[in-house]
Order: structure tokens, then C-alpha cells, then sequence
């Protein structure tokens, strides 16, 4: 998520239920992070929504195996519509880590960026070491097209760092911070 | 959306709720009036009530001359109260599907 983050400039970050929320809170709070606390199942689907409203700002989408595995269908809606700006990007470390650690799809058979290129993606990356890592985080800023990437992560639990929760504190100070709030 | 997309919909009013983001929902309705697919009875009849109970204002349209107001209606208390909202296009008014011809 550093890594990701690394000089973000004015990016515009939707994390997943779990995980990626606790790892972008650990990088650093944002006004110009949307953190999901829940609605499993919806980050990249309002990744793309963003992407769509907003054409002249860069969206990234950082969301978990699980997450992602309960939202398949939005690849492929994603995929038709393309926006240039989004770049989706799954931390996949096979496991339902906000459930218990059970085993997901990912696991056994399930192959996500096999899907995202089937479903119409043209850029896709799947990241498994830093050197690929980085590589994805400078495409995030220049991409032509709708970005995916898998980046595989070890199925760890470091402590947690909790962003705000107040999902209207949230939406305020996001739409504040890109100027669309003006009440 | 078709009525029976409400029932795939329950989770993600979690958003409009807690993040209080405006929502209007156009939903044509199923299993409610000379429905020949039982398969769309148990969701259609229970739409609206679904609906309500995730504290989404809901408002039904049954004479075609009747949508556009009651649609303009939705969207303003939408957008004015950053309130989520869906409009049920009654089957009477869709009219009934074809199955055959």
C-alpha cells in the first residue's frame, strides 16, 4: 500500500471492506481516501464510478481477495466501460481474513487477473515481487486504459490501524477535498 | 432495475444510509399483477416493504401520465435531503410479458 501511495499527489483512493482499509489507514489518513467499513462486495464498482464522474483525476481501487471474489461481476462491467483513469488493483492473499482466515477462491482455482483479461481489461499485472509492484504504481499515473492488478501478499495479520468510521465524515471531507461539496 | 434486483440491492443501501449518499432507484415491477413466473411472486410482493425497510422512501406509479411527475418528485427529495429513494413502475403500467407468441 506504500508503495502504492508513493507520491499519490491528488489520487483518489477506495479501499475495501477490511484489510485494505486498515493498510491504507496505516500508510496515512487522506481526505482523498474513501474507506469501505463495509458493503462488501462494492469497491471497485464505486471505483468506477468515480472514475466516470471525476474523468480528469486518477481513481485507484485497493481492495482484498474476498472483497473483490463477492463483486466479480463488476469486472466485467468495468471492462465495458473502461474508464482510463481507474486502476483496480486486488491484495490477494487467499483468505477471508475478517471472518477467521478461511481459505478463499483464490486458494484452489480461482484466477483473478485470467478473469479481468477475459473480461475486456487490457493492462493487467500480476504482482509478485517489488520490482513488479513498482512498475504497477507508476502505470497507475500515466495508464491509457483501465489498469488490474493482482498483487499477491503474505496471509498476515499486523496490528490494525483504524481510519474514521463515520461514513459521512467520509463522503463530506472526500467531496470537500476534490471540490464538489459546496454546502 | 427489475424488482427482483431489490433483493441483491439490501447490503449496498447499507451505503446510502450510513454515508448518506442521495440514491434514486427505478424499479420496473415483477410478480405483481398477471405474473405468469411464480419465481418473481416472492420478490415482487415484497419489494417495497424490503425497500422501506432499509429507510428508502418509496413511491409507486401506476398511469403512465403519472411518471414524470412522480419521477421529478423522487429525484428533488433525493438531491435536496441527500435521501435515498426508489420509484416502483407498477407491471400494470409495464404490462404483462409475452411468453409466447
Amino acid at each position: 500500500m506504500r508503495t502504492l501511495l508513493e507520491n499519490r499527489g491528488d489520487l483518489l483512493l477506495v479501499t475495501g471492506l477490511g484489510s485494505t482499509t486498515w493498510d491504507a489507514a496505516a500508510v496515512g489518513d487522506n481526505d482523498r481516501n474513501f474507506y469501505l467499513w463495509g458493503a462488501m462486495g462494492a469497491a471497485a464498482m464505486i471505483g468506477l464510478g468515480l472514475a466516470i464522474a471525476q474523468p480528469e483525476r486518477r481513481v485507484l481501487v485497493v481492495t482484498g481477495d474476498g472483497e473483490m471474489l463477492m463483486g466479480l461481476g463488476s469486472l466485467a462491467t468495468i471492462a465495458v466501460q473502461r474508464p482510463p483513469n481507474l486502476a483496480v488493483a486486488v491484495f490477494d492473499n487467499g483468505h477471508y481474513g475478517e471472518t477467521g482466515m478461511q481459505a478463499s477462491h483464490t486458494a484452489a482455482t480461482v484466477e483473478l487477473v485470467a478473469i479481468a483479461r477475459a473480461c475486456g481489461f487490457k493492462e493487467t499485472f500480476d504482482v509478485v515481487d517489488e520490482l513488479g509492484l513498482r512498475d504497477f504504481a507508476d502505470q497507475i499515473h500515466h495508464a491509457a486504459t483501465t489498469l488490474f492488478a493482482r498483487v499477491a501478499i503474505r496471509a498476515d495479520e499486523p496490528p490494525r490501524v483504524l481510519p474514521p468510521r463515520d461514513g459521512v465524515l467520509l463522503n463530506t471531507r472526500f467531496r470537500r477535498a476534490i471540490g464538489v461539496e459546496h454546502s | 432495475m427489475q424488482s427482483s434486483g431489490v433483493g441483491n440491492c439490501i447490503n449496498m443501501l447499507s451505503l446510502t444510509k450510513t454515508c448518506r449518499f442521495p440514491l434514486l432507484m427505478l424499479v420496473t415491477m415483477r410478480g405483481e399483477w398477471a405474473e405468469f413466473n411464480p419465481w418473481q411472486v416472492p420478490m415482487g410482493s415484497r419489494t417495497q416493504a424490503a425497500l422501506e425497510l432499509c429507510d428508502v422512501l418509496v413511491y409507486r406509479v401506476e398511469r403512465p401520465e403519472e411518471a414524470a411527475e412522480t419521477v421529478t418528485a423522487a429525484f428533488d427529495i433525493v438531491y435536496n435531503g441527500d435521501l435515498a429513494a426508489a420509484v416502483l413502475l407498477a407491471q400494470r403500467l409495464i404490462g404483462a410479458k409475452r411468453w409466447a407468441k
